[in-house]
Protein backbone atom coordinates (compact mmCIF):
# COMPACT_ATOMS: atom_id res chain seq x y z
CA UNK A 1 0.00 0.00 0.00
CA UNK A 2 1.30 3.41 -0.91
CA UNK A 3 0.21 7.00 -0.40
CA UNK A 4 -1.58 8.38 -3.44
CA UNK A 5 -3.17 11.63 -4.51
CA UNK A 6 -6.83 11.95 -5.42
CA UNK A 7 -7.35 14.48 -8.18
CA UNK A 8 -10.35 16.74 -7.42
CA UNK A 9 -11.47 16.13 -10.99
CA UNK A 10 -11.84 12.45 -10.22
CA UNK A 11 -15.19 12.82 -8.42
CA UNK A 12 -16.79 14.67 -11.32
CA UNK A 13 -15.25 12.69 -14.13
CA UNK A 14 -17.94 11.70 -16.60
CA UNK A 15 -16.88 8.05 -16.52
CA UNK A 16 -16.37 7.83 -12.78
CA UNK A 17 -19.81 9.16 -11.93
CA UNK A 18 -21.34 6.29 -13.88
CA UNK A 19 -19.78 3.86 -11.39
CA UNK A 20 -21.53 2.77 -8.20
CA UNK A 21 -20.18 4.29 -4.97
CA UNK A 22 -18.51 1.01 -3.85
CA UNK A 23 -16.83 0.70 -7.26
CA UNK A 24 -15.47 4.27 -6.97
CA UNK A 25 -14.12 3.47 -3.53
CA UNK A 26 -12.53 0.29 -4.81
CA UNK A 27 -11.01 2.21 -7.72
CA UNK A 28 -9.35 4.68 -5.34
CA UNK A 29 -8.29 1.77 -3.11
CA UNK A 30 -6.70 0.04 -6.10
CA UNK A 31 -4.51 3.09 -6.73
CA UNK A 32 -3.01 2.48 -3.32
CA UNK A 33 -2.92 -1.28 -3.77
CA UNK A 34 -1.20 -1.15 -7.17
CA UNK A 35 2.52 -0.59 -7.58
CA UNK A 36 4.01 2.66 -8.87
CA UNK A 37 3.20 1.80 -12.47
CA UNK A 38 -0.36 0.81 -11.69
CA UNK A 39 0.12 -2.98 -11.86
CA UNK A 40 -1.34 -5.50 -9.44
CA UNK A 41 -1.93 -9.24 -9.46
CA UNK A 42 -5.38 -10.67 -9.91
CA UNK A 43 -5.94 -11.80 -6.33
CA UNK A 44 -9.40 -10.67 -5.22
CA UNK A 45 -9.19 -12.21 -1.69
CA UNK A 46 -5.89 -10.40 -1.09
CA UNK A 47 -7.36 -7.11 -2.34
CA UNK A 48 -10.34 -7.56 -0.03
CA UNK A 49 -8.12 -8.41 2.93
CA UNK A 50 -5.99 -5.34 2.33
CA UNK A 51 -8.58 -2.73 1.45
CA UNK A 52 -11.72 -3.82 3.28
CA UNK A 53 -10.56 -6.15 6.05
CA UNK A 54 -13.59 -5.97 8.33
CA UNK A 55 -16.37 -4.99 5.98
CA UNK A 56 -18.86 -7.06 4.05
CA UNK A 57 -17.97 -5.72 0.66
CA UNK A 58 -18.63 -7.31 -2.71
CA UNK A 59 -15.17 -6.74 -4.15
CA UNK A 60 -15.78 -9.08 -7.07
CA UNK A 61 -18.95 -7.23 -8.11
CA UNK A 62 -17.31 -3.80 -7.92
CA UNK A 63 -14.24 -5.17 -9.64
CA UNK A 64 -16.35 -6.28 -12.59
CA UNK A 65 -17.74 -2.75 -12.83
CA UNK A 66 -14.20 -1.43 -13.16
CA UNK A 67 -13.57 -3.54 -16.24
CA UNK A 68 -13.23 -0.54 -18.51
CA UNK A 69 -10.71 1.08 -16.17
CA UNK A 70 -8.28 -1.84 -16.04
CA UNK A 71 -6.09 -3.50 -18.64
CA UNK A 72 -5.75 -7.23 -18.25
CA UNK A 73 -2.47 -9.11 -18.71
CA UNK A 74 -1.54 -12.72 -18.47
CA UNK A 75 1.36 -13.51 -16.18
CA UNK A 76 3.27 -16.72 -16.84
CA UNK A 77 2.54 -19.49 -16.21
CA UNK A 78 -1.19 -19.30 -15.28
CA UNK A 79 -1.80 -16.05 -13.46
CA UNK A 80 -3.35 -12.77 -14.44
CA UNK A 81 -2.47 -9.19 -13.62
CA UNK A 82 -4.11 -5.83 -14.19
CA UNK A 83 -2.85 -2.40 -14.84
CA UNK A 84 -4.95 0.63 -13.92
CA UNK A 85 -5.31 2.31 -17.28
CA UNK A 86 -3.97 5.85 -17.26
CA UNK A 87 -2.67 5.33 -13.74
CA UNK A 88 0.13 7.79 -14.47
CA UNK A 89 -2.36 10.46 -15.49
CA UNK A 90 -3.99 10.41 -12.07
CA UNK A 91 -0.83 9.85 -10.07
CA UNK A 92 2.22 12.04 -10.46
CA UNK A 93 5.09 10.24 -8.76
CA UNK A 94 8.47 11.79 -8.12
CA UNK A 95 10.62 8.68 -8.10
CA UNK A 96 8.43 5.73 -9.09
CA UNK A 97 9.72 2.27 -8.22
CA UNK A 98 9.80 0.15 -11.40
CA UNK A 99 7.04 -2.44 -11.43
CA UNK A 100 8.07 -6.00 -10.56
CA UNK A 101 4.95 -7.35 -12.27
CA UNK A 102 5.24 -5.53 -15.58
CA UNK A 103 8.19 -7.56 -16.98
CA UNK A 104 6.15 -10.77 -16.70
CA UNK A 105 3.03 -9.38 -18.33
CA UNK A 106 1.83 -10.16 -21.80
CA UNK A 107 -1.33 -8.72 -23.32
CA UNK A 108 -4.39 -10.89 -23.41
CA UNK A 109 -7.20 -10.60 -25.90
CA UNK A 110 -9.31 -8.70 -23.40
CA UNK A 111 -6.57 -6.10 -23.17
CA UNK A 112 -8.14 -4.44 -26.15
CA UNK A 113 -9.68 -1.41 -24.62
CA UNK A 114 -12.73 0.41 -25.92
CA UNK A 115 -10.52 2.88 -27.73
CA UNK A 116 -9.19 0.20 -30.05
CA UNK A 117 -5.96 -1.70 -29.94
CA UNK A 118 -3.76 -1.17 -26.90
CA UNK A 119 -0.54 0.41 -28.02
CA UNK A 120 2.88 0.63 -26.44
CA UNK A 121 1.89 4.09 -25.19
CA UNK A 122 -0.36 2.48 -22.64
CA UNK A 123 2.63 0.79 -21.11
CA UNK A 124 4.75 3.90 -20.85
CA UNK A 125 5.65 5.08 -17.41
CA UNK A 126 5.03 8.63 -16.33
CA UNK A 127 8.71 9.54 -16.74
CA UNK A 128 8.82 8.05 -20.22
CA UNK A 129 5.77 10.09 -21.18
CA UNK A 130 7.36 13.20 -19.78
CA UNK A 131 10.52 12.57 -21.78
CA UNK A 132 8.47 12.21 -24.94
CA UNK A 133 6.58 15.41 -24.08
CA UNK A 134 9.84 17.31 -23.63
CA UNK A 135 11.22 15.97 -26.88
CA UNK A 136 8.11 17.16 -28.64
CA UNK A 137 8.54 20.62 -27.17
CA UNK A 138 12.22 20.76 -28.08
CA UNK A 139 11.32 19.88 -31.64
CA UNK A 140 9.19 23.01 -31.70
CA UNK A 141 5.91 21.19 -31.65
CA UNK A 142 3.25 23.16 -29.80
CA UNK A 143 0.37 21.02 -30.93
CA UNK A 144 -1.01 19.63 -27.72
CA UNK A 145 -2.57 16.73 -29.63
CA UNK A 146 0.90 15.28 -29.99
CA UNK A 147 1.24 15.16 -26.20
CA UNK A 148 -1.78 12.94 -25.86
CA UNK A 149 -0.91 9.25 -25.93
CA UNK A 150 -2.33 7.39 -28.89
CA UNK A 151 -4.31 5.18 -26.59
CA UNK A 152 -6.56 8.13 -25.73
CA UNK A 153 -7.81 8.46 -29.28
CA UNK A 154 -10.81 6.55 -30.42
CA UNK A 155 -11.13 5.36 -33.96
CA UNK A 156 -14.65 6.66 -34.42
CA UNK A 157 -15.22 9.86 -32.47
CA UNK A 158 -12.05 11.37 -31.18
CA UNK A 159 -13.74 14.20 -29.23
CA UNK A 160 -16.51 12.38 -27.40
CA UNK A 161 -16.02 9.99 -24.52
CA UNK A 162 -17.01 6.46 -25.43
CA UNK A 163 -19.01 4.53 -22.84
CA UNK A 164 -17.00 2.63 -20.24
CA UNK A 165 -13.82 4.32 -21.29
CA UNK A 166 -11.37 5.08 -18.51
CA UNK A 167 -11.18 8.63 -17.14
CA UNK A 168 -9.15 10.70 -19.53
CA UNK A 169 -7.51 13.42 -17.50
CA UNK A 170 -4.80 13.58 -20.17
CA UNK A 171 -7.21 15.68 -22.16
CA UNK A 172 -7.72 17.97 -19.17
CA UNK A 173 -4.00 18.30 -18.76
CA UNK A 174 -3.59 19.65 -22.25
CA UNK A 175 -6.39 22.20 -21.96
CA UNK A 176 -4.40 24.81 -19.95
CA UNK A 177 -1.82 24.98 -22.70
CA UNK A 178 -4.46 26.26 -25.05
CA UNK A 179 -6.98 28.05 -22.92
CA UNK A 180 -5.08 29.25 -19.84
CA UNK A 181 -6.58 28.26 -16.50
CA UNK A 182 -9.33 25.61 -16.44
CA UNK A 183 -12.66 27.30 -15.61
CA UNK A 184 -13.26 25.18 -12.51
CA UNK A 185 -9.96 26.38 -11.01
CA UNK A 186 -10.36 30.03 -11.92
CA UNK A 187 -12.16 31.19 -8.74
CA UNK A 188 -9.59 29.47 -6.50
CA UNK A 189 -6.65 30.76 -8.54
CA UNK A 190 -8.15 34.23 -8.46
CA UNK A 191 -8.47 34.21 -4.66
CA UNK A 192 -4.99 32.79 -4.10
CA UNK A 193 -3.31 35.19 -6.52
CA UNK A 194 -5.37 38.03 -5.02
CA UNK A 195 -4.05 37.14 -1.56
CA UNK A 196 -0.44 37.13 -2.79
CA UNK A 197 -0.94 40.50 -4.48
CA UNK A 198 -2.68 41.92 -1.43
CA UNK A 199 0.06 40.86 0.99
CA UNK A 200 3.09 41.60 -1.15
CA UNK A 201 1.68 44.47 -3.19
CA UNK A 202 2.52 42.42 -6.28
CA UNK A 203 0.76 42.33 -9.63
CA UNK A 204 0.51 38.70 -10.67
CA UNK A 205 -2.09 38.24 -13.37
CA UNK A 206 -4.33 35.26 -13.16
CA UNK A 207 -4.74 35.28 -16.92
CA UNK A 208 -1.05 34.54 -17.36
CA UNK A 209 -0.78 30.90 -16.43
CA UNK A 210 2.98 30.78 -17.08
CA UNK A 211 3.80 32.26 -13.67
CA UNK A 212 1.11 30.15 -12.05
CA UNK A 213 2.26 26.81 -13.43
CA UNK A 214 3.22 25.42 -10.02
CA UNK A 215 0.00 26.67 -8.43
CA UNK A 216 -2.06 24.97 -11.14
CA UNK A 217 -0.04 21.80 -10.67
CA UNK A 218 -0.82 21.80 -6.93
CA UNK A 219 -4.52 22.45 -7.46
CA UNK A 220 -4.66 19.79 -10.17
CA UNK A 221 -2.74 17.47 -7.89
CA UNK A 222 -5.43 17.59 -5.22
CA UNK A 223 -4.25 20.38 -2.92
CA UNK A 224 -7.12 22.57 -1.77
CA UNK A 225 -7.52 26.32 -2.04
CA UNK A 226 -7.51 26.55 1.77
CA UNK A 227 -4.14 24.76 1.91
CA UNK A 228 -2.67 27.09 -0.70
CA UNK A 229 -3.98 30.16 1.16
CA UNK A 230 -2.58 28.82 4.42
CA UNK A 231 0.85 28.48 2.81
CA UNK A 232 0.62 32.01 1.39
CA UNK A 233 -0.31 33.49 4.79
CA UNK A 234 2.27 31.49 6.68
CA UNK A 235 5.12 32.27 4.26
CA UNK A 236 4.19 35.95 4.38
CA UNK A 237 4.49 35.90 8.16
CA UNK A 238 7.90 34.28 7.84
CA UNK A 239 9.29 36.21 4.89
CA UNK A 240 7.27 39.43 4.79
CA UNK A 241 9.73 41.37 6.90
CA UNK A 242 12.86 39.61 5.63
CA UNK A 243 14.54 41.50 2.81
CA UNK A 244 16.40 38.41 1.62
CA UNK A 245 13.47 36.05 1.63
CA UNK A 246 10.78 38.35 0.33
CA UNK A 247 12.00 37.88 -3.23
CA UNK A 248 10.99 34.21 -2.90
CA UNK A 249 7.42 35.20 -2.09
CA UNK A 250 6.13 34.37 -5.54
CA UNK A 251 3.77 31.68 -6.86
CA UNK A 252 6.55 29.67 -8.47
CA UNK A 253 8.46 29.17 -5.21
CA UNK A 254 5.45 28.97 -2.91
CA UNK A 255 3.78 26.16 -4.82
CA UNK A 256 6.81 24.29 -6.15
CA UNK A 257 6.26 20.60 -5.52
CA UNK A 258 9.39 20.06 -3.45
CA UNK A 259 8.56 23.05 -1.19
CA UNK A 260 4.83 22.86 -0.82
CA UNK A 261 4.44 19.94 1.60
CA UNK A 262 7.04 21.47 3.92
CA UNK A 263 5.42 24.90 3.80
CA UNK A 264 1.99 23.44 4.40
CA UNK A 265 3.18 21.46 7.42
CA UNK A 266 4.70 24.64 8.84
CA UNK A 267 1.51 26.58 8.20
CA UNK A 268 -0.55 23.97 10.01
CA UNK A 269 1.89 23.88 12.89
CA UNK A 270 1.68 27.66 13.17
CA UNK A 271 -2.09 27.49 13.32
CA UNK A 272 -2.74 28.80 9.83
CA UNK A 273 -5.10 27.09 7.48
CA UNK A 274 -8.25 26.82 9.54
CA UNK A 275 -10.12 29.82 8.23
CA UNK A 276 -13.58 28.46 8.84
CA UNK A 277 -14.75 27.84 12.39
CA UNK A 278 -15.52 24.33 13.58
CA UNK A 279 -19.00 24.40 15.09
CA UNK A 280 -20.59 21.68 17.24
CA UNK A 281 -24.08 22.03 18.65
CA UNK A 282 -24.23 20.63 22.17
CA UNK A 283 -27.04 19.85 24.62
CA UNK A 284 -28.61 22.56 26.82
CA UNK A 285 -28.48 25.22 24.12
CA UNK A 286 -24.71 25.30 24.09
CA UNK A 287 -22.48 25.55 21.04
CA UNK A 288 -18.78 24.74 20.76
CA UNK A 289 -16.91 26.92 18.26
CA UNK A 290 -13.25 26.14 17.60
CA UNK A 291 -13.08 24.35 20.94
CA UNK A 292 -14.73 27.13 22.97
CA UNK A 293 -18.16 26.55 24.47
CA UNK A 294 -20.74 29.33 24.49
CA UNK A 295 -24.48 29.81 24.77
CA UNK A 296 -26.64 29.38 21.69
CA UNK A 297 -27.76 33.03 21.89
CA UNK A 298 -24.16 34.15 22.06
CA UNK A 299 -23.27 31.98 19.08
CA UNK A 300 -26.14 33.41 17.05
CA UNK A 301 -25.02 36.94 17.87
CA UNK A 302 -21.32 36.45 17.25
CA UNK A 303 -20.86 33.71 14.69
CA UNK A 304 -24.01 32.58 12.94
CA UNK A 305 -24.29 35.57 10.63
CA UNK A 306 -20.62 35.38 9.72
CA UNK A 307 -20.90 31.63 9.06
CA UNK A 308 -23.94 32.22 6.85
CA UNK A 309 -22.15 34.98 4.96
CA UNK A 310 -19.15 32.73 4.48
CA UNK B 1 13.85 29.42 67.27
CA UNK B 2 16.75 29.67 64.86
CA UNK B 3 18.87 32.82 64.84
CA UNK B 4 16.01 34.74 66.40
CA UNK B 5 13.57 33.67 63.64
CA UNK B 6 10.69 31.30 64.12
CA UNK B 7 11.01 28.00 62.20
CA UNK B 8 8.34 27.79 59.47
CA UNK B 9 5.62 25.32 60.41
CA UNK B 10 3.04 23.28 58.53
CA UNK B 11 -0.58 24.31 59.02
CA UNK B 12 -2.20 21.61 61.08
CA UNK B 13 -5.48 20.12 59.72
CA UNK B 14 -7.43 21.44 62.70
CA UNK B 15 -6.22 24.99 62.08
CA UNK B 16 -7.00 24.63 58.36
CA UNK B 17 -10.51 23.46 59.28
CA UNK B 18 -11.10 26.48 61.50
CA UNK B 19 -9.80 28.85 58.85
CA UNK B 20 -12.00 27.24 56.24
CA UNK B 21 -15.16 27.51 58.34
CA UNK B 22 -14.25 31.05 59.31
CA UNK B 23 -14.07 32.04 55.67
CA UNK B 24 -17.83 31.37 55.37
CA UNK B 25 -18.59 33.57 58.37
CA UNK B 26 -16.53 36.45 57.08
CA UNK B 27 -18.55 39.61 56.65
CA UNK B 28 -16.46 40.50 53.63
CA UNK B 29 -17.72 38.77 50.48
CA UNK B 30 -15.92 35.62 49.43
CA UNK B 31 -16.19 36.53 45.79
CA UNK B 32 -16.76 39.60 43.62
CA UNK B 33 -19.31 39.37 40.79
CA UNK B 34 -17.67 40.91 37.76
CA UNK B 35 -20.72 43.02 36.97
CA UNK B 36 -21.05 41.37 33.56
CA UNK B 37 -23.84 38.84 33.61
CA UNK B 38 -22.29 36.93 30.72
CA UNK B 39 -18.96 36.62 32.54
CA UNK B 40 -20.42 35.59 35.88
CA UNK B 41 -22.54 32.92 34.21
CA UNK B 42 -19.77 31.61 31.98
CA UNK B 43 -16.48 31.75 33.87
CA UNK B 44 -17.58 32.85 37.33
CA UNK B 45 -16.88 35.80 39.60
CA UNK B 46 -13.51 37.26 40.61
CA UNK B 47 -12.18 35.27 43.55
CA UNK B 48 -10.07 36.38 46.49
CA UNK B 49 -6.36 35.70 46.27
CA UNK B 50 -6.38 35.18 42.50
CA UNK B 51 -4.68 36.94 39.61
CA UNK B 52 -6.80 37.37 36.50
CA UNK B 53 -5.04 38.39 33.30
CA UNK B 54 -6.90 40.11 30.46
CA UNK B 55 -4.97 39.90 27.22
CA UNK B 56 -5.48 41.20 23.70
CA UNK B 57 -3.72 42.81 20.77
CA UNK B 58 -3.42 46.62 20.88
CA UNK B 59 -6.58 48.56 20.15
CA UNK B 60 -8.96 45.69 20.85
CA UNK B 61 -10.33 47.04 24.13
CA UNK B 62 -8.18 45.82 27.03
CA UNK B 63 -8.30 49.13 28.87
CA UNK B 64 -11.98 49.57 28.09
CA UNK B 65 -12.79 46.10 29.42
CA UNK B 66 -10.56 46.46 32.48
CA UNK B 67 -11.97 49.88 33.28
CA UNK B 68 -15.53 48.67 32.79
CA UNK B 69 -14.80 45.90 35.31
CA UNK B 70 -13.33 48.44 37.74
CA UNK B 71 -16.32 50.77 37.27
CA UNK B 72 -18.75 47.94 38.01
CA UNK B 73 -16.81 46.99 41.15
CA UNK B 74 -16.83 50.62 42.30
CA UNK B 75 -20.55 50.89 41.67
CA UNK B 76 -21.06 47.75 43.74
CA UNK B 77 -19.35 49.46 46.69
CA UNK B 78 -16.00 47.70 46.37
CA UNK B 79 -12.79 49.70 47.03
CA UNK B 80 -11.15 49.82 43.62
CA UNK B 81 -7.47 50.54 42.98
CA UNK B 82 -6.40 51.17 39.41
CA UNK B 83 -2.79 51.30 38.22
CA UNK B 84 -2.98 53.11 34.90
CA UNK B 85 0.50 52.87 33.49
CA UNK B 86 -0.65 53.83 30.03
CA UNK B 87 -3.09 56.70 30.43
CA UNK B 88 -3.42 59.87 32.49
CA UNK B 89 -5.99 60.24 35.27
CA UNK B 90 -7.81 62.87 33.17
CA UNK B 91 -8.07 60.40 30.30
CA UNK B 92 -9.43 57.73 32.62
CA UNK B 93 -12.00 60.18 33.97
CA UNK B 94 -13.13 60.92 30.42
CA UNK B 95 -13.84 57.22 30.07
CA UNK B 96 -15.49 57.11 33.47
CA UNK B 97 -17.80 59.97 32.45
CA UNK B 98 -18.74 58.12 29.25
CA UNK B 99 -19.51 54.98 31.22
CA UNK B 100 -21.72 56.90 33.62
CA UNK B 101 -23.48 59.15 31.11
CA UNK B 102 -24.60 57.39 27.95
CA UNK B 103 -25.09 60.67 26.09
CA UNK B 104 -21.37 61.52 26.25
CA UNK B 105 -18.88 60.61 23.53
CA UNK B 106 -15.17 60.21 24.19
CA UNK B 107 -14.22 62.24 21.11
CA UNK B 108 -16.34 65.12 22.34
CA UNK B 109 -14.57 65.16 25.73
CA UNK B 110 -11.13 64.75 24.20
CA UNK B 111 -11.25 67.10 21.25
CA UNK B 112 -14.23 69.42 21.19
CA UNK B 113 -14.59 72.83 22.78
CA UNK B 114 -16.53 72.50 26.03
CA UNK B 115 -19.06 75.27 26.56
CA UNK B 116 -19.66 76.83 29.99
CA UNK B 117 -23.01 75.13 30.15
CA UNK B 118 -21.38 71.80 29.42
CA UNK B 119 -18.70 72.50 32.01
CA UNK B 120 -21.39 73.03 34.63
CA UNK B 121 -23.00 69.74 33.61
CA UNK B 122 -19.63 67.95 33.85
CA UNK B 123 -19.02 69.47 37.28
CA UNK B 124 -22.35 68.05 38.38
CA UNK B 125 -21.46 64.70 36.87
CA UNK B 126 -18.08 64.70 38.59
CA UNK B 127 -19.80 64.91 41.97
CA UNK B 128 -21.55 61.64 41.13
CA UNK B 129 -18.44 60.12 39.63
CA UNK B 130 -16.25 60.77 42.62
CA UNK B 131 -18.08 58.04 44.50
CA UNK B 132 -17.52 55.52 41.67
CA UNK B 133 -14.01 56.48 40.69
CA UNK B 134 -11.23 54.01 41.42
CA UNK B 135 -8.13 55.24 43.20
CA UNK B 136 -5.53 55.78 40.48
CA UNK B 137 -1.80 55.26 40.68
CA UNK B 138 0.41 56.46 37.85
CA UNK B 139 3.94 55.24 38.55
CA UNK B 140 5.27 52.38 36.44
CA UNK B 141 7.91 51.27 38.92
CA UNK B 142 7.07 47.77 40.17
CA UNK B 143 8.39 48.27 43.67
CA UNK B 144 6.38 51.47 44.16
CA UNK B 145 3.28 49.73 42.83
CA UNK B 146 3.59 46.87 45.30
CA UNK B 147 4.54 49.13 48.19
CA UNK B 148 1.55 51.41 47.52
CA UNK B 149 -0.81 48.45 47.35
CA UNK B 150 0.45 46.94 50.58
CA UNK B 151 0.22 50.29 52.34
CA UNK B 152 -3.24 51.22 51.07
CA UNK B 153 -5.13 47.94 50.99
CA UNK B 154 -6.15 46.14 54.11
CA UNK B 155 -5.79 42.37 53.75
CA UNK B 156 -9.06 40.50 53.12
CA UNK B 157 -10.90 43.80 52.66
CA UNK B 158 -13.59 44.47 50.07
CA UNK B 159 -11.05 45.62 47.53
CA UNK B 160 -10.06 44.80 43.97
CA UNK B 161 -6.81 45.88 42.33
CA UNK B 162 -6.50 46.54 38.60
CA UNK B 163 -3.32 47.06 36.58
CA UNK B 164 -3.10 48.25 32.97
CA UNK B 165 -0.76 46.70 31.81
CA UNK B 166 2.00 44.34 33.01
CA UNK B 167 4.26 44.95 30.02
CA UNK B 168 4.64 48.61 30.97
CA UNK B 169 6.00 47.91 34.43
CA UNK B 170 9.61 48.81 35.08
CA UNK B 171 12.02 47.62 37.73
CA UNK B 172 15.12 49.66 38.53
CA UNK B 173 16.79 46.70 40.20
CA UNK B 174 16.41 44.47 37.13
CA UNK B 175 17.03 46.98 34.36
CA UNK B 176 15.88 46.86 30.75
CA UNK B 177 15.45 43.07 30.42
CA UNK B 178 11.73 42.88 29.57
CA UNK B 179 11.51 39.15 30.12
CA UNK B 180 12.91 39.36 33.65
CA UNK B 181 10.85 42.43 34.58
CA UNK B 182 7.59 40.91 33.38
CA UNK B 183 8.33 37.49 34.87
CA UNK B 184 9.06 39.06 38.24
CA UNK B 185 6.04 41.36 37.98
CA UNK B 186 3.70 38.44 37.22
CA UNK B 187 5.00 36.53 40.24
CA UNK B 188 4.71 39.57 42.49
CA UNK B 189 1.15 40.34 41.36
CA UNK B 190 0.12 36.77 42.09
CA UNK B 191 1.83 36.94 45.48
CA UNK B 192 0.18 40.31 46.17
CA UNK B 193 -3.26 38.85 45.46
CA UNK B 194 -2.56 35.96 47.81
CA UNK B 195 -1.07 38.10 50.57
CA UNK B 196 -3.82 40.75 50.49
CA UNK B 197 -6.47 38.10 49.83
CA UNK B 198 -8.17 40.20 47.17
CA UNK B 199 -8.68 39.72 43.43
CA UNK B 200 -6.02 41.30 41.22
CA UNK B 201 -6.89 41.91 37.58
CA UNK B 202 -4.11 42.85 35.19
CA UNK B 203 -3.94 43.42 31.47
CA UNK B 204 -1.21 42.22 29.15
CA UNK B 205 -0.52 42.41 25.43
CA UNK B 206 -0.59 39.56 22.97
CA UNK B 207 2.38 39.16 20.66
CA UNK B 208 1.98 39.37 16.88
CA UNK B 209 1.50 35.64 16.26
CA UNK B 210 -2.27 35.86 16.42
CA UNK B 211 -2.38 38.48 13.66
CA UNK B 212 -1.11 36.04 11.09
CA UNK B 213 -3.52 33.28 11.94
CA UNK B 214 -6.63 33.09 9.84
CA UNK B 215 -8.85 31.78 12.65
CA UNK B 216 -7.79 34.53 15.14
CA UNK B 217 -8.35 32.13 18.01
CA UNK B 218 -5.89 33.08 20.76
CA UNK B 219 -3.52 30.68 22.54
CA UNK B 220 -1.82 31.04 25.90
CA UNK B 221 1.47 31.06 24.02
CA UNK B 222 0.42 34.34 22.37
CA UNK B 223 1.02 36.25 25.63
CA UNK B 224 3.83 38.72 25.09
CA UNK B 225 7.07 39.04 27.06
CA UNK B 226 6.92 36.07 29.41
CA UNK B 227 5.19 32.71 29.73
CA UNK B 228 5.29 33.22 33.50
CA UNK B 229 2.11 35.33 33.23
CA UNK B 230 0.02 32.39 32.06
CA UNK B 231 1.61 30.13 34.67
CA UNK B 232 0.96 32.37 37.66
CA UNK B 233 -2.48 33.67 36.64
CA UNK B 234 -5.53 31.85 37.97
CA UNK B 235 -7.61 33.00 35.05
CA UNK B 236 -6.59 34.20 31.60
CA UNK B 237 -9.21 35.93 29.47
CA UNK B 238 -8.36 36.76 25.87
CA UNK B 239 -10.19 39.48 23.98
CA UNK B 240 -10.69 39.69 20.22
CA UNK B 241 -12.89 41.99 18.20
CA UNK B 242 -13.72 40.93 14.64
CA UNK B 243 -16.92 42.96 14.43
CA UNK B 244 -16.81 46.57 15.59
CA UNK B 245 -19.49 46.18 18.22
CA UNK B 246 -18.72 42.69 19.55
CA UNK B 247 -15.99 41.98 22.04
CA UNK B 248 -15.24 38.23 22.08
CA UNK B 249 -13.94 36.98 25.40
CA UNK B 250 -12.21 33.58 25.47
CA UNK B 251 -11.36 31.92 28.77
CA UNK B 252 -7.97 30.36 28.11
CA UNK B 253 -7.26 29.28 31.66
CA UNK B 254 -9.40 29.04 34.76
CA UNK B 255 -8.01 27.38 37.85
CA UNK B 256 -11.31 27.56 39.71
CA UNK B 257 -13.93 27.02 37.05
CA UNK B 258 -14.68 26.10 33.48
CA UNK B 259 -12.11 26.93 30.84
CA UNK B 260 -12.24 26.89 27.02
CA UNK B 261 -15.52 28.78 27.28
CA UNK B 262 -16.36 32.01 25.55
CA UNK B 263 -18.85 34.84 25.75
CA UNK B 264 -19.54 38.03 23.89
CA UNK B 265 -19.98 41.57 25.19
CA UNK B 266 -21.22 44.68 23.46
CA UNK B 267 -18.52 47.18 22.57
CA UNK B 268 -19.75 50.74 22.23
CA UNK B 269 -17.06 52.38 20.10
CA UNK B 270 -17.94 56.08 20.50
CA UNK B 271 -18.12 55.76 24.31
CA UNK B 272 -15.33 53.15 24.47
CA UNK B 273 -17.60 51.27 26.83
CA UNK B 274 -18.08 47.53 27.28
CA UNK B 275 -21.48 46.31 28.32
CA UNK B 276 -23.64 43.21 28.56
CA UNK B 277 -26.03 42.58 25.70
CA UNK B 278 -29.50 43.73 26.64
Amino acid sequence: MRKRMIDPGFWNDSKVIKLSIPARLLYVGLWQYADDEGFFLDDIPAIKRTLFPDQKFDVQGSFTELHGFLTEYSVSPHGRAYQITHFCDWQKLNRPTPSKIKPFCTLTESSLNPHGVLTEDSLRTHSEEKRIEEKGREAGSTESDKLIPDSLFTNEEPKSDPPNSPPSSKKKKTVPRRAGIPPELQPSVSRIVGKINELAGAHYHEDRPGALKTLLARLNGGETEADCLAVVEDRWQKWGADKTMIEHFNPTTLFREENFAKYLANAQRNGNGNASSKVEFLDNDRVRVDGFTMSRADYERRYAKRQRDA
Amino acid sequence: MQNGKETPKFIEPEEARIRWLKSFDSKAGRYFPSGFKAQDQTVGALLRGTLTVICARPGIGKTAFLFALAYRQARAGVQTYFYNLEMSVEGMWNRLACLQDESLRLKELNEEEISDEKKARLAELSAELVTFSPRFFESTEAREIFAAAQAAIEPSSQSVLFLDYIGLMTDRTIGPDRYKVVTEAARCLSELARRLNIPVVAAQQFNQAIEGRSDKIPNLSDLADSAEISKTASMVLALTREEDDILNVFCMKNRNGPMRVSYGLRFDGPRVAVEDWK
